[in-house]
């Protein structure tokens, strides 16, 4: 039923955002995947969260009321318990020196805002395969893919296009049929 | 009319006169005092010589008496007879001398000499008879006779003699001493004038001197110290314009100069304080400008992400949508909703982006680009919108281009994806091409189609903002018309240029050109942080408007 690929089937992820659909959205998505989600509005949700969890990601963004992304890292480095977790930041802002203090912050990289429904899972995905802890985790799953999925479907067009070998800097996320961003 | 004030020169001139004139007058007034002098010494000389002719006459009397006692005495007569005719001679001279000049100098004094010289004159004639019948008597040897003729005749004349001339003597005594006091007072007088007329005149001189220096001397002294005031700063002296034709020139001169000095000062001094006052304002002006900028950064980096995210939030709900089971009739509704909503988003997008470009805050990056990859991007952007028309989709690129350029590859995908946009929406059948050729050191973007095409009379009027080609398009197609100058703004901010090319009915071409800068390989181009500062190109341009 869902053409959304079950790629994180199995996985914990955890996601704090404090705008309500936004997240709301994310969750959907991540579960379609396959993942249980967990979520929360701010950095002190999340952690409260992660006394009883212990997710196999986190997505966060940056700025939020309480405690933003930035301290909700810090916290995160600081306990044994969370400082392997690979986390991602979800940032409207894609500039360089942005992009440099999220990674010197202890960010493995970042989705920018706003999120492309279509993109999302395949962006998160691409990030994953790229780092040890998650990455051969998601090789077989990614391997395992059906041949159609990995091509581009003429009649489908709300397909999401197969995973390109992604850097760091592809962030510019909007909708195929839409191009100025 | 005004007389002309008198020069310097003029007067000195009257002043050196004058001083002249004042010696002239005292030496005038000596000489009259000398000449009195004289006049008292002539009066006196003359009483002398008048009493010296009286005594000369009565030296002549006596003469003859003489000559009569001793012809008696000797009883001769020849001894005397012809001398005493001629005494008798030279006393009748010297009477009619003193007529014919009477002494006295007063008309009162002449009557009285003139009235005693007659009597004297008179008793010539009685002296002649005395004396002649006093000859004849000796003659005849009558001595007793002659001696008492002698002692009663002649003595009597001797006694009117004595008389007359003692009337005489006294009349020339009191005649001159009457003269001479007058001549002595006349000399007193004019000693005293002569005295007076100098100190007069020394204090006149004295007096004028003064005038006349200080009248030269007072207009440079107070020009003097006006001077030295305005040395020390104070404008509100005048030089007096008194005096001399000159000084007084010089003074209204130096006035008006000091008056335009002043002027020039005061307005110096007032442009310096407004320079002052415009310098506060344009620093205060820069302090708003900055703020102002500031809140329009503030301004479009907020209504940016405020604007778009509960679209995407839709738009988000409505990709989930689609991904459940639906009725056809609903996933075709679903499916308009989320296509409104993208073209929403174009149009927020686009109005924001020329806003940013509009306020000079768009920085163009530049940073090593996997041209084909990027390419290749675009190409499957729109690669179902091609297979939706049915138009057939070229991608080209040229093999002489480099595997790698430095560019801003989000700007150069806005910039394509906005002429394939247009290219999509303007072709309803055939085909529309993207090429990416090289041209020597720059490279190129060119977007062609076998679309509707542009009328000469649009093709330099597309870039402008809000246009499209004719307003009924604006329904078919949609959009706000900000495409093409994004685009044309975009590339000018990447020192690159657009043109277009088109005929009605036979499609356009649309051209980009940017310099081609060329990268490393992508490998050794990951950069660092510092790399990335460096590459990180800052663009405010003003000439993008």
């Amino acid at each position: 039923m869902s053409r959304i690929p079950q790629l994180l089937e199995g996985w914990t992820v955890l996601v704090v955002d404090d705008e309500e659909d936004s997240l709301d959205v994310a969750n959907r998505l991540l579960t379609k995947a396959g993942a249980v989600v967990l979520a929360a509005s701010n950095g002190q949700e999340a952690l409260s969260l992660l006394h009883g969890h212990k997710p196999d990601c986190i997505l966060s963004d940056l700025s939020m009321p309480e405690m933003d992304g930035w301290l909700l890292m810090h916290e995160l480095n600081t306990h044994r318990a969370t400082e392997s977790i690979p986390v991602i930041a979800l940032t409207a802002h894609a500039m360089p020196g942005d992009r440099q203090r999220a990674i010197e912050a202890g960010f493995i990289n970042y989705i920018t805002k706003p999120l492309d429904a279509r993109k999302f899972i395949m962006q998160l995905v691409a990030i994953l395969v790229d780092i040890p802890q998650t990455g051969e985790r998601l090789q077989a799953k990614v391997l395992q893919m059906q041949p159609d999925t990995q091509s581009e479907d003429k009649t489908e067009p709300n397909r999401f296009p197969a995973p390109q070998n992604v850097t760091s800097d592809d962030t510019n996320v909007s909708p195929a049929a839409n191009p100025s961003s | 009319m005004r007389l002309p004030r008198t020069t310097v020169a003029q007067r000195v001139t009257f002043a050196f006169v004058l001083m002249i004139l004042l010696v002239l007058i005292g030496t005038g007034t000596g000489l009259l005092f000398s000449q009195s002098f004289a006049e008292s010494n002539d009066a006196s000389a003359h009483a002398f010589d008048q009493l010296r002719a009286a005594s000369r006459l009565e030296i002549a009397w006596y003469q003859v008496i003489a000559s009569v006692d001793y012809m008696l005495l000797t009883r001769q007569t020849n001894l005397i007879e012809g001398r005493l005719g001629e005494q008798i001679a030279a006393f009748n001279e010297r009477v009619a001398a003193m007529q014919a000049e009477p002494p006295g100098s007063t008309p009162e004094g002449v009557a009285a000499a003139s009235a005693s010289l007659t009597t004297l004159a008179a008793l010539v004639e009685d002296l002649n008879l005395t004396i002649t019948e006093l000859f004849e008597l000796a003659q005849a040897a009558n001595w007793t006779r002659a001696q008492a003729h002698r002692h009663t005749e002649l003595a009597a004349l001797q006694r009117r003699f004595s008389e007359g001339l003692a009337d005489l003597q006294d009349t020339i005594e009191a005649d001159a001493d009457a003269a001479i006091a007058e001549a002595v007072s006349l000399l007193k007088r004019t000693q005293r004038s002569w005295i007076s007329v100098s100190l007069a005149a020394v204090v006149v001189g004295a007096v004028a001197a003064f005038i006349v220096a200080s009248s030269i001397i007072r207009p440079v002294a107070s020009l003097v110290k006006v001077a030295q005031a305005i040395q020390s700063g104070d404008f509100s002296r005048e030089a007096s314009s008194t005096g001399p034709q000159e000084l007084s020139v010089m003074a209204h001169a130096f006035n008006d100069m000091t008056g335009k000095l002043h002027v020039s000062i005061e307005s110096l001094e007032r442009n310096v304080s407004e320079l002052e006052i415009s310098n506060r304002e344009r620093d205060r002006l820069i302090v708003e400008l900055r703020d102002a900028l500031l809140f329009k950064d503030q301004f479009l980096a907020t209504m940016s992400h405020e604007l778009r995210t509960p679209l995407n939030a839709m738009m988000g709900y409505a990709a989930l949508i689609q991904d459940e089971e639906l009725d056809e009739d609903v996933r075709y509704m679903i499916q308009r909703i989320e296509g409104n909503s993208s073209r929403l988003l174009n149009l927020i997008n686009d109005v924001l982006n020329i806003a940013r470009i509009n306020a000079n805050r768009v920085e163009i990056l530049s940073r090593p680009i996997d041209l084909t990859s990027m390419v290749k991007s675009w190409h499957s952007d729109f690669k179902h919108t091609a297979d939706e028309k049915g138009l057939q989709f070229d991608v080209e690129i040229d093999p002489a281009l480099p595997a790698v350029i430095m560019g801003d590859e989000e700007r150069l995908t806005q910039i394509a994806a906005n002429l394939l946009q247009n290219a999509f929406k303007f072709t309803g059948s055939g085909f529309v091409r993207l090429q990416v050729r090289r041209q020597q050191n720059e490279w190129q973007i060119i977007v062609s189609d076998s679309g509707q095409g542009i009328p000469e009379t649009w093709q330099h009027l597309i870039f402008d903002e809000f246009r499209q080609v004719d307003s009924g398009s604006k329904r078919k197609h949609g959009g706000a018309g900000l495409g093409l100058s994004i685009v044309k703004k975009l590339c000018l901010l990447m020192g690159g240029s657009v043109s277009v090319s088109s005929k009605l009915e036979s499609g356009s071409t649309f051209t980009v050109n940017f310099p081609l800068r060329t990268g490393v390989t992508l490998e050794q181009s990951q950069p660092s942080a510092e790399k990335a500062q460096e590459e990180y190109t800052n663009v405010a341009d003003p000439a993008v408007t």
